[in-house]
Formats: C-alpha cells, sequence, structure tokens
C-alpha cells in the first residue's frame, strides 16, 4: 500500500494575519487590563486579613497553572502544531492502516523468508515462551 | 502529522513498538480488580438494606470495604486499563517505543504493589482521611514516584513527534503531567501542610482534578483513537476536537470546589466553581457534537460493531450525566440533592456507564489481536453488553430519583429514620441493577478464558500444520 500525505489546508494570507491580530488585541487588552484591576482590588481587599492568603491562593494557583497553558499554547502556535489543522485525522489513521498491513505480512512469511535480524526481541521472548 | 511515512516498508513493526504482553497483563489485572471492587460494592450496599452476610468481621466491615469499593475502581480497575491501553495507543501513533520496556515492567510490578498494599492497608484501618485518596499514608510517596515514572516513559516517544500533533497526543501528554501534580496536591498537602477549610477546598479540586485531569482526559483522548479506526473514518472535526483539549485546560482546575459548596469555603471561590463548572459543560458538547457527528452516516456500526456499541452506549450516558452535572452544580439544586442518593448516582453513571464502557469497548477490540483470533461467542458478546447496559441504566435512574425524594423529605425535615425506610426499597433495587453488572462482568471473565483456550488451540493447530509460521504470543 502506497499513500501520500499531501498538506490540504490553505496558508492565511497577510491580510487575514492583520485582522486577527487586531481583533484579538480590541478583545485581549480590555480584558486583561479589567481582570487584572480587579485583581489588585481584590488583593487590597484581603491583604492584612488571617484569611487572605488562604482567599488569594487558589486564584494565583490556578493562574499559574493557566499561564503554563498559555505557554503550551503559544509553544503550539510557533511550532506549527495547529497549521494543518484536519490532516493529523487523517494521517494517523493511514498510519493505523499501514501498521496492520505491515505486522500482518510479516506474520503470514514463513520464518524462513524473514530476514533473521528482522525478528524483534520480543519475539525471539515469545517463541521460546 | 508527526510521520511522514509514505509506504509500509518504512514503518516500525507493530511488535518492536507494542510489548503485547504487557497489555494483556494491565488489562487482565484490571477486571480481576473489578471484580474485588465490585464485590466490595455489594457488601457496602447489603449493608445499606440492613443484610450484612459479614457483620462483626473487623476486616470486612463495610466502611473499609466501600473504600476499596471506590479505590478499586478508581485505581484498580480504570487506571490499570488505562495503563494498558496508554501500551499499546503511544507507541503506535508516535511510531516510537516507550522509553525502556524494563522500566515499563517494573512500573507494572510496582503498580500492583500499591494497589495490593491500598487493599490491604485499607482492610487492617489505615485509610488516609482524605476522600479519594484513602491509599495509606505509607503508599503515597511510591505512587508518586511511580506516577512520576509512567510519564517519563511514555513521554519519551511523544518527544520525537514533529509537526502538527493528533489530538488524542495532546490528551495524553497533558494527563501525564496532570495527574502527577494532581495526586501531590491532593495526597501531601492537606496531610502535612494544611488544615481545616484550606484543607477542604483543596480536597474538592483533588477529587474533581483526578476525574477530570486524569480520567477525563486519558478517556477522551483515547476515544479519539479508537472511535475512527472502528469506524474506519476520522473524526468529524479535528480543530473541534482541540477546541475540547484547551477548554479542558484552562477551565476545569478551577471547577473542583463545586463539591463543596454551601461550607465555609469563600463564596467568591464557590461562584468560581459553578462558573468555571459551566464552561466545562459547553467543552464537554464540543466533545459529544464531535462524536456524534462522526458516526453520522454509519449508524449501522451499532448493530454491527460491538466495541463501538459501547463507545456509543457510553457516550449517551456522557450526554446524560453532563446533563445531570449542569442540574447538581447550580446553588438551587445543590441545597437539594447534596449529600443524597443522586450524587452516587452520578457516581455510577460517569465512572461505569461512561469510562468503565468506554475501557470495556476497548478490551474487546484489543484481546482479539492481542490473541489473533476472534471471540469465541457472538450471544456471549450480546449477553455481556445488555447485561451491562440495562443494569447501569437502572441503577443510576434508581439512585438518581432516589436523590431527588430523599432532598425533598430532608427539606420537609421528616425524620431522618423514615428517610433511611424509605430508601430501603430503592437501595435493593440498586442491588439487583448491581448482580447484572456482576453478571455481565462474569460473561466478559469466562469469555475472556474461553477466547484464549480457542487461540491457543487454533497456535497449536497452525503449528501442527505449518511448521514454519512464527507462533504468535498468546
Ligand atoms: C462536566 C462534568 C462534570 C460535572 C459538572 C460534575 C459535577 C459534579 C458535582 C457538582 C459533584 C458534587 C455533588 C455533590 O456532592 O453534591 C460531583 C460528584 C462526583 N463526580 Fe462529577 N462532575 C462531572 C464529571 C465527572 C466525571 C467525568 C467523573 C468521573 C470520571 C465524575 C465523578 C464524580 C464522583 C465520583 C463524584 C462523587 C464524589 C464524592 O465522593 O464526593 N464526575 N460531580
Ligand atoms: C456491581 C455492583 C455495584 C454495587 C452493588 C455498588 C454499590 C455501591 C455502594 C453501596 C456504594 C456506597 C454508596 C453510599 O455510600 O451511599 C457505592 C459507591 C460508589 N461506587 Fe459502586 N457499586 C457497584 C459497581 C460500581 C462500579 C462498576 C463502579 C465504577 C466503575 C462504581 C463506582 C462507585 C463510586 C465512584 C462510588 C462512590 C460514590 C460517591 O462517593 O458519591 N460502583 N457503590
Amino acid at each position: 500500500m502506497s499513500v501520500t500525505l499531501k498538506p490540504q489546508s490553505k496558508k492565511l494570507g497577510g491580510s487575514s494575519v492583520w485582522t486577527t491580530v487586531i481583533f484579538a488585541l480590541l478583545i485581549l487588552i480590555p480584558c486583561f487590563v479589567a481582570f487584572s484591576n480587579k485583581l489588585r482590588e481584590f488583593i487590597l481587599l484581603y491583604s492584612g486579613q488571617v484569611d487572605g492568603v488562604f482567599a488569594i491562593s487558589p486564584i494565583v494557583n490556578y493562574l499559574l497553572a493557566s499561564l503554563g497553558f498559555f505557554f503550551l499554547f503559544w509553544w503550539g502556535i510557533c511550532n506549527g502544531m495547529f497549521a494543518r489543522m484536519e490532516e493529523p485525522k487523517r494521517d494517523f489513521l493511514v498510519q493505523e492502516w499501514q501498521l496492520d498491513q505491515a505486522q500482518a505480512d510479516y506474520e503470514s512469511k514463513p520464518d524462513g523468508d524473514k530476514n533473521h535480524d528482522d525478528i524483534s526481541v520480543y519475539e525471539q521472548s515469545a517463541r521460546m515462551n | 502529522m508527526q510521520t511522514q511515512p509514505t509506504t509500509t516498508a518504512d514503518l516500525p513493526r507493530h511488535s518492536d513498538l507494542v510489548e503485547e504482553r504487557l497489555v494483556r497483563w494491565y488489562l487482565i489485572a484490571a477486571c480481576v480488580y473489578l471484580t474485588i471492587a465490585m464485590l466490595g460494592g455489594f457488601l457496602m450496599g447489603f449493608q445499606m438494606i440492613r443484610y450484612n452476610p459479614l457483620a462483626g468481621i473487623e476486616i470486612f466491615s463495610p466502611g473499609r470495604w466501600r473504600m476499596i469499593h471506590t479505590n478499586g475502581v478508581a485505581y484498580g480497575f480504570i487506571a490499570t486499563a488505562f495503563l494498558g491501553v496508554l501500551h499499546w495507543v503511544v507507541p503506535r501513533i508516535t511510531l516510537h517505543p516507550v522509553l525502556d520496556h524494563r522500566l515499563s515492567y517494573f512500573i507494572f510490578f510496582a503498580w500492583q504493589v500499591v494497589i495490593l498494599g491500598t487493599v490491604v492497608g485499607i482492610m487492617l484501618g489505615e485509610a488516609q482521611g482524605l476522600e479519594w485518596g484513602e491509599t495509606p499514608v505509607w503508599i503515597d510517596p511510591l505512587a508518586q514516584v511511580g506516577l512520576g515514572l509512567v510519564a517519563i516513559n511514555f513521554m519519551a516517544p511523544i518527544r520525537h513527534v514533529k509537526g502538527p500533533m493528533y489530538v488524542t497526543l495532546w490528551y495524553f501528554t497533558a494527563a501525564f503531567i496532570w495527574t502527577f501534580l494532581t495526586y501531590a496536591m491532593g495526597n501531601f498537602i492537606p496531610q502535612y501542610f494544611v488544615t481545616g477549610t484550606s484543607a477542604g477546598a483543596i480536597g474538592g479540586m483533588f477529587i474533581h482534578d483526578l476525574v477530570g485531569l486524569f480520567v477525563t482526559p486519558l478517556g477522551w483522548g483515547a476515544m479519539y483513537y479508537f472511535v475512527p479506526i472502528l469506524l474506519k473514518k476520522p473524526i468529524w472535526s479535528h480543530g473541534l476536537s482541540l477546541v475540547g483539549f484547551w477548554g479542558l485546560a484552562f477551565f476545569y482546575p478551577l471547577t473542583g470546589i463545586h463539591h463543596f459548596l454551601y461550607t465555609p469555603i469563600p463564596m467568591f471561590l464557590q461562584y468560581g466553581a459553578v462558573l468555571s463548572t459551566i464552561a466545562v459543560e459547553m467543552v464537554v458538547t464540543t466533545v459529544i457534537v464531535n462524536f456524534f457527528a462522526t458516526i453520522r452516516g454509519s449508524t449501522g456500526a451499532l448493530r454491527e460493531n460491538i466495541p463501538i456499541r459501547w463507545f456509543y452506549t457510553g457516550m449517551v450516558f456522557y450526554f446524560l450525566t453532563c446533563l445531570q452535572c449542569a442540574f447538581q452544580t447550580t446553588l438551587t439544586f445543590q441545597a437539594l440533592i447534596h449529600f443524597s442518593d443522586w450524587v452516587v448516582g452520578h457516581a455510577h453513571m460517569v465512572m461505569y456507564g461512561v469510562f468503565s464502557q468506554w475501557l470495556i469497548g476497548m478490551m474487546l477490540y484489543l484481546f482479539p489481536r492481542l490473541w489473533r483470533t476472534d471471540w469465541y461467542s457472538r450471544r456471549l458478546l450480546e449477553w455481556q453488553y445488555w447485561l451491562s447496559a440495562v443494569g447501569i441504566a437502572i441503577m443510576s435512574a434508581d439512585l438518581i430519583i432516589l436523590g431527588v425524594f430523599q432532598g425533598y423529605m430532608w427539606a420537609s425535615l421528616a425524620p431522618w429514620s423514615d428517610v433511611i425506610q424509605f430508601s430501603i426499597p430503592w437501595w435493593a433495587l440498586r442491588i439487583v441493577s448491581g448482580v447484572m453488572i456482576f453478571a455481565s462482568h462474569m460473561i466478559f471473565m469466562t469469555h475472556m478464558l474461553l477466547t484464549w483456550m480457542k487461540a491457543v488451540a487454533e497456535r497449536k493447530q497452525e503449528a501442527a500444520s505449518n511448521p514454519s509460521t512464527v507462533a504468535q504470543t498468546v
């Protein structure tokens, strides 16, 4: 079986990228300002109180975890993880069929036709069992 | 995706990638643990209808066996079965074996020590005072190291992946990291560092992060792998599946406190949990939509293909339980159903009706491939399926409806003993449905034995008629 995997999705044009960036900034900047303001107010409200640290720590924990995911997300974008969005779902299926095909071919060969180096350690140990 | 082989010749061989013996061991061990865990459920169930066959024997105290039941299903069955499935899926998707097969065997044996140690520890009354983390404190460090090793062993092949990653690998990667961190947070912080309400808040996050960041990503990840293979077509939208993944990543960690609504935990945290739970509901919807859109046009598979049937039955229960969750997470509804059997109904519907059904479906797909033979009997497969599906439908409906009655009775200040008296027939029905589920599992175990014997006989016959073919592992 021979299958060629071709990239299918188109690249975004320059104007689409700029539109996306401008809209993203339009939404993200006000959200970020509002959220930081509220968080600052909240910290001021609770600082000095006995249960202050307890009140703030879950939020800080959550923000740290989310920051980790944000960086992972960013890393994904920079490394083309979302570039050809729909392709992985086809590639993986083709690969599965190929793996099954190759294994079936291999198992149906008589022993003599197999290159000896071709026999994995696991198979050898299985034979011994 | 990650790999660009164009012909079968470019691919590594499956037998070099997957350590099949280990997959078999994990799956069989999981089924044995499920049997023991279910027996624990019966003991507690009989206690609740005031018929405890082992009354007075301390090591069989129902309170202890309730913990063996819950820990047994979570760690003994679900986690063990997932470990087996991971040993199949990860090397095949990444085209690289795990870091080291010897490490895999070590983890297998260490995991058995953790589970059996937990059972014995709990039987001897050494449970840790943390819900869902009752593993005795002396086991926690071993389990923590084990989880670290699991992450290292499986991350090694995933590290080789280049280019856009298939959604299954995103989920698995996250699950390895999350489970390690969640276990550490839940088992060590409340035990050694914080007390009181803070410990309660951490405990709540631990419970839900365990189900949401360990069971859920492994379950969803595995379904995104098995369903397309069995339906022989790709998932409807890979983009939507990634939206589901990132939604889970950003919203799930804050939901845990919904387990402790109306407690002294500050109200803003409780509101935060409710809001993020609503967000998670939307994320869950994307997953359900994706799977149902995938099966559109192939619904015939539900009749013919037994694993697909299990997967989609689990999916229907998933839809139902999420609908249920949408209610139970609101403060109005919480006031009614908290502490009632509604929650126990939810727990069974999601842990058995969804994740166990998915895992059993995976086993039904994997065992014939591992033994290189078909299942012994189609009729047994049908019996197993129907007993399980009808059993869990009755059990969840019974407990969920009972929960609403209990809630209203408590709200009307009915005496506690009246509520118990009212509940007993419903609890008896739970035992009946439990017998159906147990019978389904026993059929499965017997069927496995018969199929294995058939495989051995076939290999012997093959070897006699054609001595030069390789004897496969059975
Ligand atoms: C969107 C998804 C989910 C939501 C909104 C949700 C919501 C909830 C809530 C609010 C409770 C607490 C009820 C109470 O005590 O009053 C609860 C309990 C529980 N949930 Fe879920 N749940 C979800 C998914 C899951 C999943 C995927 C699992 C398992 C894999 C699970 C297992 C449990 C268990 C075992 C309990 C009982 C915990 C205990 O022992 O106290 N849930 N859930
Ligand atoms: C075979 C029949 C089963 C019976 C008779 C049974 C019975 C019980 C009983 C009596 C409880 C304690 C409820 C309470 O304290 O009010 C319980 C809890 C639980 N069972 Fe089962 N069970 C069975 C199967 C299962 C299976 C197969 C699973 C999961 C795969 C499961 C998961 C759970 C969970 C997660 C809880 C904790 C619920 C909570 O804390 O809210 N059970 N079960």
